[in-house]
């Protein structure tokens, strides 16, 4: 199953508009859709406006891959359940998000290793070889927290 | 039972929704030994801590000036009612108004820049630098002498 998710705050139709016709085209993969606040509608799988927290994660872990915004709670979470991300930034200007912080954020974390980047949603062809390409790379993403900044903050703490 | 040397520390662990809630909650080793207050947005993240106690605040935004007033308000008084001696967030806004009157009441105050701000840090982590006792970002380009310290991130 493939998880496409725009987070908390708002839509993203351009993402899901994407996939979705990705997904029509291709149909070999089962599609579940998180929406928010979207107009657009998807038609290639099922889809919610919301998930719980607790619902978010377990729907990160049943999936094979996750397509989303770039938002750092997918991310993380993804990356707990060591699961691929493919993320698409939000910009500001198709009004997705008040700045470009997602796309900057985005390009830090995928130089690093940690998401598959689509910087344009023309780029359908590159999202499916990302896609067949996520599919086996199973394990390779991972988060650890800091162990000087566990460190700094319990000492922090406890010095008081 | 061991026996305890002194009463444990109170941390009031304030963040919103979505990433900021992840990133708090990536910092639960570092709270080890104390008693953490965490306070959200969402109900439906009491889940998600382990029989810590856990409060929730109504969210709001720089765009929801009544949103903002009754959070600051009932932020107020959570501090008020739970007296911590440590505040730390992760952000975003109640975590501005936690820092403020925290420190207000003399707890230690700690911020945590969300790694979602790699330009610059956040709009609530330059409100809150110049009174935060430890100021981390989780970027080291963004690591100052007058700012923020890098000591790394949460993945």
């Amino acid at each position: 199953m493939i998880f496409v998710t725009v987070g908390t705050q708002r839509g993203f139709d351009r993402l899901i508009r994407a996939v979705d016709q990705w997904g029509l085209v291709t149909d070999r993969h089962e599609l579940f859709f998180q929406i928010n606040n979207g107009e657009y509608i998807p038609k290639s799988g099922s889809w919610v406006r919301e998930l719980s927290p607790d619902e978010f994660t377990k729907t990160i872990e049943r999936a094979d891959l996750t397509i989303a915004h770039a938002g750092i709670g997918t991310i993380i979470t993804s990356l707990e359940l060591s699961k691929p991300v493919i993320v698409l930034p939000r910009r500001a200007v198709y009004g997705e998000h008040r700045n470009d912080h997602q796309f900057y954020t985005a390009r830090k974390l995928y130089e690093q290793n940690k998401v598959i980047l689509v910087e344009d949603e023309s780029d359908l062809d590159s999202l499916v070889n990302e896609v067949a390409m996520a599919s086996s790379l199973g394990g390779r993403f991972t988060a650890s927290t800091s162990p000087t900044l566990i460190k700094t903050i319990n000492e922090f703490i406890n010095h008081t | 039972m061991e026996s305890v040397r002194r009463k444990p520390l109170k941390v009031l662990a304030v963040a919103s929704g979505g990433g900021h809630w992840v990133q708090l909650l990536r910092l639960k080793e570092a709270f080890v030994g104390s008693d953490v207050v965490y306070v959200t947005v969402d109900e439906r993240c009491r889940s998600q801590i382990n029989g810590d106690s856990f409060y929730v605040i109504n969210d709001g935004n720089s765009s929801t000036p009544w949103g903002i007033f009754l959070m600051a308000v009932k932020m107020f008084f959570l501090v008020v009612r739970t007296r911590p001696d440590v505040v730390i967030s992760t952000g975003a806004a109640p975590g501005v108004f936690a820092i403020y009157w925290g420190k207000l009441f003399q707890a230690k105050t700690i911020w945590l820049d969300s790694l979602a701000n790699v330009e610059r840090m956040s709009l609530s982590g330059r409100l809150v630098l110049p009174i935060s006792d430890l100021c981390l970002t989780q970027w080291p380009h963004l690591e100052k002498p007058d700012g923020p310290v890098y000591k790394g991130a949460i993945l």
